[in-house]
């Protein structure tokens, strides 16, 4: 039996698919620290991963069996809260029901294993219930887990659309359903007010208490909370010392952003900075880091949401190729005349020769190497029209176009970059050049808009990043920003100047940079100072983009090998 | 066991053809590959008493492999039909698979055909030929193929009977299997309930899905003595992807549904 890849966070699941299948939508699975009861959100199943293979996979199909068959609808889960033995009841009616109902999906031996039978007592979520309350319940192992009604996601019921799974609130410190005596809590719901976004006199007492209100929409999107160690980071000296972290109660996760933070970089560089006053480069002015993002315990975090972008595909298949039309072949659409005159006279003299003697137009290879630049500073918080914000709408951009790219054969890398001063500016690995677009999707997830926009920097350690890749002839940088370049010492006509410069070294150096702004608020202007002379696309949302997007794109790489070529003659 | 030719209807398949024939229209079958396209051509051929032309589409395909060329023979320069050209006058069924991998500008020598005119211009030629009685033009296409870059334009498409080729429901695929290529019962039922599992999952990473050609590999694997499950990890998983995170999860469903 082939060994089976170890599961960490970030890799998709083994038997996410077997989940899928069962539940017929799209599941992820992640682990669980042995000893807790495997239970589903919705989204995810959370699986005790200290369980023997077989019994694993069993729980996975039991869950994924509640999923598809409506047991976790918001409506009666919202009655099984602070009810465990209850819960616990509605759990084994609902398995057996399912297993009846969606007996096809099932293979063999699931029933045996799981101590069902071929019979449900109940016909319905609503029935189980009812059974339940009046103490009926089917005896199945401890070890399948159970349900969590505090944490089913409102779309549990319904099949995942992107855009309408929200995050879950995940705290280290787990939340316990059962600390609560139902009295206690009757007393807490009398003071929630429905209106209050959280000021009201339970919410304060709940959070008091440590407890969440779950995941409600005033929710942890604001970057300014505990959980961004970054902003506790940026107010310490520059060095990387722990005794500099202020002393205030920080969430673990936190804890762990900081540290991630606070640890010398992978590589850390130094670039130069124009200055456009004096004319002249600042050297070593800038130091550039990358982190890779580590594989963190599963966070609850859901998918993002997806942009509309028909046509990619077909679209980025057409730049960087070219027909041409190539003599002396063997097949071939028109007649190659001076060939076919070699071959006759070498015919009639005696001599028998190929007969390569066809014009053949053949397409040139792809030769493309593509890096993509994912502007992740705080302002990419903002949220529009559509619901989504900035980092949301390139983050999806990003990843659909690293997909696409990927599965066309080109050389694909992503980053995030933001910046803390010149001495803090930090690259965030989505993608490396080496691995595979699969990982970019979690890692893009997970970001958190913090921090500040350098944005000659980042072009310069992108140009970098693309120069290591010299086999390739096409090289392209793409950069999703919002357009604002600013930081520490960084901004107005100087920042401007600087990116635009950073721009001009790029395509100098044979690289096709395009930037691209998305329902952000520069105005052009502003945007063509910026950019100087590299091709841009500024859009309030993303309808037909993917026809302008490729014109940019192709028009870029011709420009770039324009440059390439004219540096070829004057550096013989 | 039923003949090689044979082939089991899952709607109204034959009797559309059969008509497009018959009204001298050019059809079109779409769907993912291993479902039975090819094997429903050969099918109809036959009933309709036609020959059949098959010509494979690839990107290197050119204007003059389905028209024709000169070739060199001795001295001179000799005019070879190609399988269009030869189709188009014996009135034989000139079937294009898989149309979207050749260049548009190869499709296009099919535009005049498709019409009611039904020539085809021989321009190294200076001729046109026109369509003997009982020539067909049937093209397949791959709707969610992995060349992202090649659509048929809509031009073409709107000229052609389109019939939609899924994979088919149960029954039918179960009958496939043992009817046709002499599989158990129990093994074809299963190798089915894999094959459903694995279409209800779909993944972003996974550009094609489990196809009933590959269960009928499997199927005869296993009478050959091969147990089902490493029969069918040799047809699919492998074959499916490359990437390890997909294969792992294929095999954790052969492993739950075929072990």
């Amino acid at each position: 039996m082939p060994t089976r890849p170890q599961a960490d966070g970030l890799a998709l699941h083994p038997l996410a698919w077997l989940a899928g299948a069962v539940a017929g939508r799209p599941l992820r699975v992640a682990p669980l620290p042995s000893g807790q009861a495997s239970y589903t959100d919705g989204a995810t199943i959370h699986l005790d991963a200290s369980l023997p293979h077989p019994q694993q996979r069993c729980v996975v199909m039991a869950h994924s069996l509640l999923l598809a068959a409506g047991s976790l609808a918001p409506a009666i889960t919202r009655h099984l809260r602070l009810r465990p033995t209850v819960s616990q009841r509605y759990f084994g009616l609902e398995l057996q029901r399912a297993a009846v109902l969606l007996a096809d999906r099932l293979p063999p031996g699931f029933a045996a294993q799981a101590g069902l039978v071929a019979v449900s007592p109940s016909q319905s979520a609503r029935e189980s219930y009812a059974l339940a309350l009046a103490g009926r319940q089917v005896d199945c192992p401890a070890w399948l887990g159970q349900i969590r009604p505090s944490r089913v996601q409102p779309d549990a019921a319904m099949a995942l659309a992107p855009g309408q799974a929200r995050r879950a609130a995940h705290e280290d410190s787990s939340e316990d359903d059962q600390a609560l005596s139902p009295d206690d809590l009757n007393l807490l719901e009398k003071f929630r007010t429905p209106l209050s976004s959280g000021l009201g006199f339970a919410d304060t007492l709940l959070r008091l208490l440590d407890f969440r209100r779950g995941s409600g929409p005033a929710a942890k999107t604001n970057t300014d909370s505990e959980d961004d160690g970054a902003a506790a980071l940026a107010q310490t000296p520059a060095d990387h010392s722990d005794s500099h972290l202020p002393q205030r109660s920080v969430s673990a996760r936190a804890r762990a952003n900081t540290a991630r933070l606070a640890a010398p970089g992978t590589r850390a560089l130094h670039y130069p900075e124009w200055d456009e006053s004096r004319q002249a480069y600042r050297p070593n002015h800038v130091r550039v880091s990358e982190i890779i993002p580590l594989p963190e315990e599963d966070t609850g975090t859901a998918p993002s949401p997806a942009v509309a972008l028909p046509g990619l595909g077909a679209a980025l298949a057409r730049i960087g190729v070219r027909y041409q039309h190539v003599r002396g072949r063997n097949k071939g659409e028109d007649l190659d005349l001076d060939a076919l005159i070699d071959v006759s006279i070498q015919r009639r003299s005696g001599h028998s020769m190929h007969e390569n003697i066809y014009i053949a137009t053949e397409a040139s290879r792809r030769d493309l190497s593509v890096l993509l630049l994912l502007d992740i500073s705080r302002s990419t918080a903002d949220r529009g029209d559509d619901g989504l914000t900035v980092l949301q709408r390139h983050g999806s951009i990003a990843l659909q176009l690293t997909d696409t790219f990927e599965r066309l054969g080109d050389h694909v890398a992503s980053y995030g970059f933001h910046s803390w001063g010149r001495e803090r500016v930090r690259f965030v690995r989505l993608k490396a050049f080496t691995e595979r677009a699969t990982v970019s999707a979690d890692r893009i997830a997970a970001l958190t808009p913090s921090g500040l926009t350098r944005l000659g920097a980042a072009i310069r350690h992108g140009t970098a990043l693309l120069g290591q890749n010299q086999h390739h002839t096409h090289r392209l940088m793409l950069m999703l920003t919002d357009g604002f370049a600013y930081d520490d010492g960084y901004e107005g006509r100087y920042a401007r100047a600087d990116t635009a410069r950073a721009l001009a070294e790029a395509t100098a150096a044979g690289i096709a940079c395009v930037c691209v702004n998305i329902g952000t608020d520069q105005d052009d202007a502003t945007l063509r100072q910026l950019y100087g002379e590299a091709a841009y696309l500024r859009s309030a949302n993303t309808t037909g983009i993917v026809g302008p997007l490729r014109q940019l794109m192709h028009s870029a790489l011709y420009r770039a090998s324009l440059a390439r070529m004219r540096r070829q003659v004057t550096e013989p | 066991m039923r003949t090689e030719d044979s082939y089991l209807a899952v709607g109204n398949e034959e009797t559309l053809f059969a008509a497009a024939w018959q009204q001298k229209l050019p059809v079109l079958l779409k769907g993912p590959t291993g479902v039975g396209k090819t094997r429903f051509v050969e099918h109809m051929a036959q009933r309709l008493g036609r020959p059949l032309i098959t010509v494979p589409c690839h990107e290197d395909l050119t204007a003059a492999d389905l028209v024709g060329r000169y070739l060199l023979k001795g001295n001179d320069t000799v005019w070879m039909d190609g399988p269009l050209t030869e189709a188009v006058k014996r009135g034989a069924i000139c079937y294009l698979d898989e149309i979207v991998e050749a260049r548009a500008d190869t499709i296009v020598v099919l535009h005049p055909l498709m019409d009611h005119r039904r020539e085809l211009h021989i321009d190294r030629l200076g001729r046109t030929e026109t369509a003997a009685a009982g020539f067909m033009l049937v093209l397949s296409y791959n709707p969610g193929y992995q060349t992202l870059a090649k659509d048929l334009k809509a031009s073409t498409r709107q000229r052609m009977v389109a019939i939609d080729f899924n994979f088919p429901p149960p029954s039918v695929e179960t009958a496939v299997l043992t009817d046709i290529q002499g599989i158990d019962a129990s093994t074809a039922a299963r190798l089915v309930q894999f094959a459903q599992a694995v279409r209800r999952t779909e993944h972003p990473g996974m550009t094609e899905s489990v196809s009933t050609r590959a269960l009928i590999s499997a199927g005869l694997l296993n009478k050959a003595g091969i147990p089902l499950r490493e029969a069918m990890v040799a047809t699919a998983a492998a074959a499916l992807s490359d990437d390890p995170a997909i294969v792992a999860g294929l095999i954790e469903l052969i492993d739950t549904y075929l072990a």
